[in-house]
Formats: structure tokens, C-alpha cells, sequence
């Protein structure tokens, strides 16, 4: 699509044994690894299904790379999904299976750098029929993760019952697909897996996309979970160093040299350190511009100078 | 190898991985056990055209149909026929071309079952061993094997049908009602041509031996081209 959107949905519905999508609209660009945070009864397994073209929608519309997957074989070909349960074509050994797919997708390798780190490589000489479900996942994770030029990558839960779940390597693996264009879905319950995986990351509620996360519902989805709420300021200087003070604080940093780089403040719990940056800023005598919630592992804090935030000097 | 030619190995291959050596053995068995001990049971009871009775009634009606039926429902398993080659539609094959590769290796495994059950239908009905029964056997088999392999490709169409395919159910109760009677409407039905080329002319009024042929094979493409064109690719 012109506009670097992979996926678009409009008013998909459709349910499995565990859930249902209820007029789900989603529109995912290329060269992001994104994050739908829910469980199967939110419509995750059965979203996965639809993007992969393993499940017809029962209604509205689901075009990726602008085709629908259900109908498109060569869109099919350019996805690579890892479902909630992977069918896997029982052709012999998994060395057969993913011959197969590279037969039926066009080249890709084997065997690849990172069949290792996620437990693949020990596989790849037992029968399909053999194969317990972690060692079933595993197989179809790289089976999702060796798609040549992919359109799309959905994963469910990529960190759940699989031979080994490496969220560093995942992370680069998923990286890495999406600099080659790809579009990066990982749909799993976990805020500690959407973290470590995703960069940007968003609900998944009773079949609708709900909110993005890094509005208040991130304590809800990660309780205990530092959450980092960025401040714009006229004098973040002096707001730093008031914060410094603040129990509810746990870390903040601020850029000495340049004003318009917001504070960082790092804490628990949210609406405390909120009230507190308010209450700071009152007394400062500093404009409060905005604030801005961000989730745990998200996209904005990754990109924080690649440094943690640093207890200011009073 | 291009991906239409790998979607149709992908499908043939998926099927016979499915249908399996133990599944195979198990039809095949219970199939010809029942054949065979009908075929005894009719020469018991009279010794004259034993075999032909045995071939029309117990084994060509029922043994031959449900062993082709329990066939493709190896193949596919309980879902429709698109389901039965989701897992290589998933790898990007084309389900229309798998679905056919599907087809194609159950009617092979179904024709190897069906003039298996056609031949020691007719042995059995024969009695001791013969240079006429033999010769008769081996015509049993290869209607037996095309017989089979066209009753694959009807229930592979009727697959097609319903959420749960219980299309494939509908065409099995259809066959068993409607093939036998000497209308107009069984030469729709493959137990009509099947029972002509048996000796029996008057199920298919009209047709010859040879025509029942051309019949039994243009109904397979009919139905194969039915379940493709059912398929969504």
C-alpha cells in the first residue's frame, strides 16, 4: 500500500473456541514491531488465525499487503505466523517440513543463525507426528520467523510454551524484520513479554482494540513495573531537581544542555508521581506543557540516548 | 519446482502421511473381511451368480462406498476440504491445488482398497479357483479401483458442503437411495455406472458398458472439478 500500511482491518469480526473479535479496526504500517496486549478470550488466538489466512472473518474486511489472506496464496506465502496451535504439515521430519515451506514460499535458508537460541536446530531430524506442543511452537515460530520477505509477522505468544524463550534474540530476530519491511504483530496476555518485544503496544479488550498503552492502564497491566511519564517543561532544570526529592520518584533524568528534551521521571506509581510533577512544577513557578505516560520497554524509553534514566543531583 | 506443483505435492503428500500405513491396513481389512464373508454367505445360500449378487449387493453397495468414504475421511479429517490442506495453505499453497493433490492421493489409496474388495468379492463368491473366476476377478478389480476412485472424488465434492461438511454425509446417504433405483437421476450417481459395468444394464437404462466407463471417469472430473472450484485458493 502506498501509504506503508501492511495491514488494515475494518470492522473484522469472528470468534473461536476462546474468543471472538467484535468489529476490530486495526491498521499496522511496515517496519514496526507492534504489540496487542489480551488474552484468547479478548479475540487474540482467533485475530492470529485471520491475519495468517488460516480463518475466514465472519464479517468486515482484512486486507494485508492489499490483499485478503484468506484468498491470497502468495499473500499467504509473505506471512509467517506462529498460531496459539500450530498446524503443522505432518510430512516427515521437520527438516521435510521446512523444505516444504521453501518450496512453497519461494527460497529461504534452512537453517538459520538463530534456529539455535530458540531450541529449533535440535528438531529438525524428529517427525512431526513425534513432537510435544512446546516442540510444536517452536517448530512454527520458525517456520513464522524464516518467511522470506515477509508482508507480516504475527506471533501469539512467542514467550509461551516453547522449547526456549529468548526474548533477546526474539527481539533482535523481530528487529530485524521489520528493517526489511515487514509488519511485526506480537499478540500475547503477558505486559512483561509485550515489554521486552514490542515498541509500540496497545490493548486488545473484548475483541477491540481499547487504548494505547502508556495511558493509565499500564500499572493495571504491569503492576509493580516502573512506568516512565515524560514532562515538558520551560525549566526542566529546576523540575529535576525538585523531583529528586519526591519519595514517589524512583529515577528521573533531564538533558543539561538542551531544554526541550523532556524529564524523564521514572516511578510506580503513576498517578503519585503525576500529582507530584503537577505540584512540583506549581511551586517552580515552571509551565507544566504536557506529560506523557510511556509503557514499560516502550519505543520512547528505548530511545531515551540508549541510557537508563539517572537519579538527578539534588 | 514451481509453488503450483509443490501446493498439489503438498496436498497428495499431507493425505497419504494421513491415511497412513495403519489407517490403510485397518479399511482394507475390515472392508474385504465383510466383503469376502457376504460373498460366502450368498453362495451358501444359493451357488448360482453368487459372485455377481455378492458384487452388486454387499460389496460394491456398501463395503466398497464406506471404505472410500472412511478413506477421504482419513484424509481430511471431520472438517471441509479447505481444512483438511490448511496447514500447507498456511506455508502459502494454493488450497485449490492442494485440495486437488488431496483428492488425487486418496482416490489412489481408495482404488487400491476397491479392487482389492472387488476381487476377493468375486474369488469368494466363485468358490474354489478357476481360470473364469479369475478372469472375472480381475475385471471386478479394475471397476472396483475406478468405482472407488470415483466415489472419492464425489464425497471429496460433497466435502465442500456445510460449515461441519456434513455435505459428504448427505452425498453418502444420496448414493445409497438414490444410485441404485433405474432412473433418469442415478446416472448422476457412480453405484449406477459401477452396477452397470457389473452386469447389471438395466441400472442406467440406455447406457453400455463402455459408456459407464466414460461415465464413471467423466463423473470423477466433474466431482474433482466440483470440490476445486468449491475451494478457496
Amino acid at each position: 500500500m502506498s501509504d506503508g500500511t501492511v495491514v488494515h482491518a475494518l470492522g473484522l469480526r469472528g470468534h473461536d473456541a476462546h474468543g471472538a473479535l467484535t468489529g476490530l479496526d486495526l491498521s499496522l504500517p511496515s517496519g514496526t514491531v507492534g504489540c496487542l496486549v489480551g488474552g484468547r478470550s479478548d479475540g487474540t488466538s482467533v485475530l492470529a488465525r485471520m491475519l495468517a489466512g488460516s480463518e475466514r472473518p465472519a464479517s468486515g474486511h482484512l486486507i494485508v499487503g492489499g490483499l485478503p489472506p484468506w484468498w491470497s496464496a502468495s499473500t499467504r506465502a509473505r506471512i509467517g505466523a506462529l498460531l496459539d496451535e500450530p498446524e503443522l504439515a505432518d510430512v516427515g521430519t521437520v527438516r521435510e517440513l521446512l523444505a516444504l515451506a521453501r518450496r512453497l514460499r519461494g527460497d529461504s535458508p534452512e537453517r538459520e543463525s538463530w534456529f539455535e537460541a530458540i531450541g529449533a536446530s535440535s528438531l529438525l531430524r524428529r517427525p512431526i507426528g513425534g513432537l510435544d506442543r512446546r516442540e510444536v511452537r517452536t517448530v512454527g515460530l520458525a517456520l513464522a520467523l524464516s518467511a522470506p520477505a515477509p508482508l507480516l509477522v504475527v506471533l501469539h505468544e512467542p514467550l509461551a510454551d516453547v522449547v526456549k524463550a529468548d526474548a533477546t534474540v526474539l527481539r533482535e530476530v523481530l528487529r530485524r524484520r521489520a528493517s526489511e519491511g515487514a509488519c511485526v504483530l506480537v499478540l500475547t496476555a503477558s505486559a512483561a513479554d509485550a515489554a521486552a518485544l514490542a515498541d509500540d503496544v496497545a490493548t486488545l479488550k473484548q475483541g477491540r482494540v481499547d487504548r494505547a498503552v502508556g495511558a493509565p492502564d499500564t500499572d493495571e497491566l504491569a503492576p509493580g513495573a516502573e512506568i516512565e511519564l515524560r514532562v515538558w517543561t520551560d525549566k526542566p532544570r529546576q523540575v529535576a531537581a525538585a523531583l529528586a526529592g519526591e519519595t514517589s520518584v524512583a529515577a528521573l533524568s533531564f538533558s543539561a544542555s538542551d531544554d526541550s528534551v523532556p524529564v524523564a521521571v521514572r516511578s510506580r506509581e503513576l498517578a503519585a508521581s503525576a500529582k507530584a510533577v503537577a505540584r512540583v512544577c506549581l511551586e517552580c513557578g515552571a509551565e507544566l506543557r504536557a506529560m506523557q505516560a510511556v509503557a514499560p520497554g516502550g519505543r520512547a524509553m528505548h530511545d531515551a540516548g540508549g541510557q537508563s534514566p539517572r537519579k538527578a543531583a539534588p | 519446482m514451481s509453488a503450483a506443483s509443490a501446493s498439489f505435492q503438498a496436498g497428495t503428500w499431507l493425505v497419504l502421511r494421513r491415511v497412513g500405513r495403519r489407517h490403510a491396513m485397518g479399511i482394507t481389512a475390515a472392508a474385504v473381511a465383510f466383503a469376502a464373508i457376504a460373498s460366502y454367505a450368498e453362495r451358501k445360500a444359493v451357488v448360482s451368480d453368487a459372485a455377481s449378487r455378492a458384487l452388486q449387493g454387499p460389496g460394491f453397495g456398501l463395503a466398497l462406498p464406506i471404505a472410500a468414504f472412511a478413506v477421504l475421511s482419513c484424509s481430511l479429517g471431520r472438517g471441509r476440504l479447505e481444512a483438511g490442506v490448511s496447514p500447507a495453505a498456511a506455508l502459502g499453497a494454493h488450497r485449490r491445488l492442494a485440495a486437488l493433490g488431496a483428492l488425487v492421493g486418496a482416490a489412489v489409496v481408495a482404488a487400491a482398497i476397491g479392487a482389492l474388495i472387488a476381487c476377493v468379492t468375486a474369488l469368494a463368491g466363485h468358490g474354489p479357483p478357476s481360470a473364469a473366476s479369475v478372469s472375472d476377478a480381475l475385471t471386478s478389480s479394475w471397476i472396483g479401483a475406478l468405482t472407488a476412485a470415483c466415489y472419492t472424488f464425489y464425497f471429496g465434492a460433497g466435502a465442500s458442503f456445510g460449515a461441519q461438511s456434513g455435505g459428504r454425509v448427505i452425498a453418502l446417504g444420496l448414493d445409497l437411495l438414490i444410485g441404485p433405483l433405474a432412473t433418469p437421476v442415478a446416472v448422476l450417481f457412480p453405484r449406477a455406472h459401477a452396477l452397470n459395468l457389473l452386469g447389471r444394464p438395466e441400472a442406467v437404462p440406455g447406457w453400455s458398458q463402455a459408456a459407464s466407463t466414460i461415465g464413471l471417469v467423466s463423473l470423477a472430473c466433474f466431482f474433482a472439478l466440483m470440490a476445486v472450484r468449491r475451494t478457496p485458493d
